[in-house]
C-alpha cells in the first residue's frame, strides 16, 4: 500500500482504490440469503472457479448459519445483526487445495434500512497460517509437559515485531497481536535483556533462551521461560525467529526450595572451620568469608568485608603472588576451578603462613566473583622441609661413615703388609694372606658404599653427556682388572646423540655396568674370545643403551635377584661386594629410567637401559 | 732430581704413622722420617725449616705425605695455610696426599692444588712409594685423565 504514489492517489482516488481492491483483495457480494451476486477476478482466482460458476451459488466460504461449527454460526449471527464480522476462514479450492483468508464482511442496508446485501473482502493469509500451524504442530512435538503449561508460539522479525502467533494472549486476538511489537507483552525491566538475546539470535543464528517475569491479572508473579530459535532461509540468512513461551507454574515451589538451599549452603559455608573460604568480587574486594578464614587470618567478619584481598597476602611475596594469582584467574573459565596455587598469606598479627588454594569463578547477572578455597599448609610445609633436611643428613651420614670406615681398614692393610715382611712361619703367612683377602673385601664394600652415597649427593648437576669420553675413562680406570687384556670392546656410539644428565651418575652407571661385564666375562670355553658390546641409540625422548657380554651368564631363577643389595653370583669364583648392580639400579631409578636384563648361561648377559632426556622432562 | 733425605709424615692416626714409617724404612734405610700427629705442629715446623733464612738445607724435608681427614685442620686446609705463608721456600718440597679416600672429588681437589704433586690411596706400600718418587707430576696426572684436568 505504501508503494502507491501519493500524487496519483490524490488525483484519482476512486480509480486507484478500485484498482487496488481489484488487484489485492478478493471481493464478493452476496444477497440476503448468502447467494453470490458479484465476485471480482481476484476471488475467482482464489477459489479457482469462473465467474459464471460462482454467481447465483451459495458462498461456500461462509457456509450458512445452520453450520455446526460455532464459527459460522457466530459469523452469520453478527452480520444479520448488522454488525461487521472479522475473522479467519478456511476453505478448499475446486481443485481441493486448502486456503486461508482473513475476511471482513460488511452488511449493506437498502434505502428502507433493511439489510439486503453482504459485501465480503478477503485477504489471502494461507501462507502465514500454514506456517503458524506448522509451528503449533512442531511445538506440540517438542513439548514434554504439554498438559500443565499453556504454550504460546510466535515468530518475530529482527525488530521484535510479531509476524505470527499461535493463539491470542491477554485477551487480544491473533489478528490484533500480529504486527505489534513483542515488547508490548514483556515487562519493561526485561526489555534490554530480551533485546540482546534477540540480537544475538539474529546475528549468530544460534538458539537461545531468556526468562521473564510478569504479574498476571490477579497480581501474582508469573515466570516465563522462552526459547528462541532462528528461522533460516535457503541462503542461510536469519529471516525470522520463533519463540516458544512457557509459563513456569510451579515457580513457588522452586523459589521456596531455592531459599531453603541458599540458607542451607550459606550456613554450611559460614560454619566450615576446616577450610578457608574467601569470596572476592571482580575488583579484588572481599565480599564473603567463612569461620575458617576468620580463624586463620584473625580478622572479624566486619573488619574484613570490603577490604582488598591483598591485605591477606604476605608483603614480601606480594608481587610474585599477585602475578601468579592473576595468571590463575586469567586461565579460569566460568564456573570452573583452577589448579592449586601456593602462596604466603599474612594474618592480622603480621604472621606469615603458607597456604595452598584452588580458585573458582562464577558470574551472576552483572558481576563476576572469585572464590578462593585455601588450606593452611604450615604443618605440611614444615614436615616437607624437615624431610628434605633429614634426607640430606642421612645421605651425608652414609657418605661420612663410608669414608670413616675406610680409614681403619687401610690401617689394618698396612699392618698386614708389614707382618708379611717379618720372619714368620708358613701357617702365620697363610693366615695373614687370608686376613689380607678379607680386608680387601671389606675395602671394596666400603668403597662401593661411598660410591652409592655419592649417587644421592651428586645427582643434581646436569650437563650434556659425552659418552665416548665417559666410556674411555671408565675403560682406562678398569684396565687393571684381571681379564681386561683378553677382552675385545665393541663400542658403537653415534655422534648425533644429545643427552643431558648428571656426568657423575653416568660415570658410575657405566663404571659398574662395564666392571660387571668384565668380571663375568671369563669364558669357560677358552677358544672363544671375550667380547663386550656397548651400544647407544637415540629414541624419541631419551636414549637406550645396551651392554652385552658373552660371558658366563646368569641362571634364570637368579635373574630377579641380581639387583638386590649385597647379592652376588658365583661367590667363590669372583670377587665383589654385591653393590655394583644395586648402584646401577639405583641410578636408573633416580633418573626415572628402566632397566632390563636378558641372559643365558654360558652365552652371556645383556643389560638394556632406557633413560629419559632431562631436557624433555623440563620442557614437558 | 735431589736425592730424598728427609720425609715428613702428617697423619692423626698413630698406626698409619707407624706403618708408613716402616714402609719408608724398608724402601730406604737412609731416609730420615719426621712425623706429626697434629697438622698445626707440622705447619709450625715447616715455617721454621723452610724459612728462607734457614740455610741448613740438609734438614729440610724433601717429601711430605699428608693425610686428608684430620681433626683440627684437614689436608686441604693445611695446603691453603701453607700457600698463604709467602716467605717459605716450598719449591723443593713435594707434597703427596696419602688418604684412604678414593672419592674422585678428593682426588680432583688435591691434584688441582698447586702445592700438591701426587695422591696415594692408603695403605702405603713400597711399590707405591717407589712409583711416586720416580715419577713427576705431569706424567702422574695422565693416570687421572678422566677427572678432566686442563
Amino acid at each position: 500500500m505504501k508503494l502507491i504514489n501519493q500524487q496519483i492517489w490524490r488525483d484519482n482516488p476512486e480509480n486507484i482504490l478500485l484498482d487496488f481492491l481489484k488487484s489485492q483483495t478478493s471481493i464478493s457480494i452476496m444477497d440476503i440469503l448468502g447467494r453470490i451476486i458479484y465476485v471480482n477476478a481476484q476471488f475467482c482466482k482464489l477459489v479457482e472457479s469462473s465467474n459464471e460458476q460462482l454467481v447465483g451459488e451459495v458462498n461456500l466460504l461462509l457456509k450458512s448459519e445452520r453450520h455446526v461449527n460455532p464459527l459460522y454460526k457466530g459469523l452469520w449471527a453478527t452480520i444479520k445483526r448488522g454488525q461487521i464480522w472479522k475473522g479467519i476462514l478456511s476453505s478448499f479450492t475446486s481443485s481441493g487445495k486448502m486456503f486461508w483468508m482473513e475476511a471482513t464482511i460488511i452488511p449493506v442496508r437498502n434505502s428502507k434500512g433493511m439489510i439486503d446485501k453482504y459485501v465480503a473482502f478477503y485477504l489471502d493469509v494461507t501462507q502465514e497460517t500454514e506456517k503458524n500451524l506448522k509451528l503449533v504442530n512442531r511445538g506440540i512435538e517438542f513439548k514434554t509437559f504439554k498438559g500443565n503449561i499453556p504454550e504460546v508460539i510466535l515468530s518475530i522479525n529482527e525488530f521484535g515485531d510479531i509476524l505470527n502467533i499461535s493463539q491470542g494472549i491477554d485477551g487480544f486476538s491473533i489478528v490484533e497481536i500480529v504486527g505489534s511489537s513483542l515488547y508490548n507483552f514483556i515487562n519493561p525491566i526485561f526489555h534490554e535483556k530480551v533485546k540482546n538475546v534477540v540480537k544475538n539470535v539474529f546475528n549468530n543464528a544460534k538458539p537461545n533462551r531468556y526468562e521473564t517475569m510478569d504479574f498476571n491479572k490477579e497480581g501474582v508473579q508469573t515466570f516465563f521461560i522462552s526459547q528462541i530459535v532462528p528461522v533460516l532461509n535457503s541462503k542461510g540468512l536469519v529471516i525470522s525467529a520463533r519463540i516458544s513461551v512457557q509459563e513456569v507454574k510451579n515457580i513457588r515451589d522452586v523459589k521456596q526450595k531455592l531459599i531453603e538451599n541458599e540458607s542451607r549452603y550459606h550456613n554450611l559455608f559460614q560454619s566450615m572451620k576446616v577450610g578457608i573460604i574467601v569470596v572476592v568480587d571482580d575488583e579484588g574486594k572481599i565480599t564473603e568469608w567463612n569461620k575458617g578464614a576468620e580463624l586463620a587470618f584473625g580478622y572479624a567478619e566486619s573488619e574484613i568485608i570490603g577490604e582488598y584481598l591483598t591485605k591477606l597476602i604476605a608483603n614480601k611475596s606480594r608481587k610474585s603472588s599477585l602475578i601468579e594469582l592473576l595468571s590463575a584467574v586469567g586461565n579460569l573459565e566460568d564456573f570452573s576451578t583452577s589448579d592449586t596455587v601456593e602462596m604466603k598469606a599474612l594474618n592480622k598479627n603480621g604472621l606469615e603462613f603458607p597456604v595452598e588454594f584452588a580458585l573458582s569463578k562464577w558470574k551472576t547477572r552483572n558481576s563476576t566473583f572469585y572464590c578462593a578455597m585455601m588450606l593452611d599448609i604450615t604443618k605440611r610445609k614444615n614436615l616437607e622441609n624437615r624431610l628434605i633436611s633429614k634426607t640430606k643428613e642421612l645421605e651425608l651420614f652414609l657418605y661420612r661413615s663410608a669414608h670413616d670406615l675406610k680409614a681403619p681398614i687401610s690401617s689394618a692393610e698396612g699392618l698386614v703388609n708389614l707382618i708379611k715382611q717379618e720372619k714368620i712361619n708358613d701357617s702365620v703367612l697363610n693366615l695373614t694372606s687370608m686376613l689380607d683377602a678379607s680386608l680387601n673385601r671389606g675395602k671394596v664394600v666400603v668403597e662401593n658404599l661411598s660410591l652409592a652415597s655419592m649417587v644421592c649427593e651428586k645427582s643434581r648437576e646436569i650437563s650434556r653427556i659425552d659418552f665416548n669420553k665417559i666410556i674411555n675413562n671408565v675403560l682406562k680406570s678398569l684396565n687393571g682388572l684381571e681379564n681386561f687384556k683378553s677382552i675385545d670392546f665393541k663400542i658403537d656410539i653415534p655422534d648425533s646423540i644429545e643427552y643431558y644428565s648428571s656426568v657423575d651418575l653416568m660415570n658410575s652407571l657405566f663404571q659398574n655396568l662395564i666392571q660387571n661385564a668384565i668380571k663375568y666375562s671369563i669364558s669357560k670355553k677358552s677358544q672363544v674370545r671375550s667380547i663386550i658390546e656397548i651400544k647407544i641409540n637415540n629414541i624419541q625422548d631419551g636414549i637406550v643403551f645396551t651392554v652385552k657380554d658373552n660371558g658366563i651368564g646368569i641362571i634364570k631363577k637368579n635373574l630377579s635377584k641380581i639387583f638386590d643389595l649385597y647379592y652376588r653370583e658365583n661367590i667363590e669364583d669372583t670377587p665383589g661386594s654385591g653393590l655394583g648392580l644395586y648402584i646401577v639400579k639405583n641410578i636408573v631409578e633416580n633418573l626415572n629410567g628402566e632397566i632390563k636384563v636378558t641372559s643365558k648361561v654360558n652365552e652371556g648377559s645383556c643389560f638394556k637401559i632406557k633413560l629419559q632426556n632431562f631436557i624433555y622432562i623440563k620442557t614437558a | 732430581m735431589i736425592p730424598i733425605r728427609n720425609i715428613m709424615l702428617v697423619d692423626d692416626n698413630k698406626i698409619d704413622l707407624f706403618v708408613n714409617k716402616k714402609v719408608i724404612e724398608t724402601y730406604d734405610k737412609k731416609i730420615r722420617v719426621i712425623h706429626f700427629e697434629r697438622a698445626l705442629s707440622a705447619l709450625e715446623y715447616l715455617k721454621i725449616s723452610l724459612h728462607e733464612k734457614n740455610l741448613n738445607y740438609t734438614t729440610r724435608p724433601n717429601v711430605m705425605f699428608l693425610d686428608i681427614n684430620m681433626p683440627q685442620c684437614n689436608g686441604f686446609e693445611f695446603l691453603d695455610a701453607l700457600e698463604k705463608q709467602g716467605s717459605l721456600e716450598v719449591e723443593n718440597l713435594r707434597i703427596i696426599m696419602l688418604s684412604s679416600s678414593s672419592s674422585p672429588d678428593d682426588i680432583y681437589k688435591a691434584l688441582r692444588h698447586p702445592l700438591c704433586s701426587g695422591y696415594i690411596n692408603k695403605a702405603l706400600t713400597v711399590e707405591k712409594l717407589h712409583e711416586m718418587i720416580n715419577i713427576d707430576k705431569k706424567e702422574y696426572l695422565t693416570k687421572y685423565d678422566f677427572l678432566n684436568f686442563k
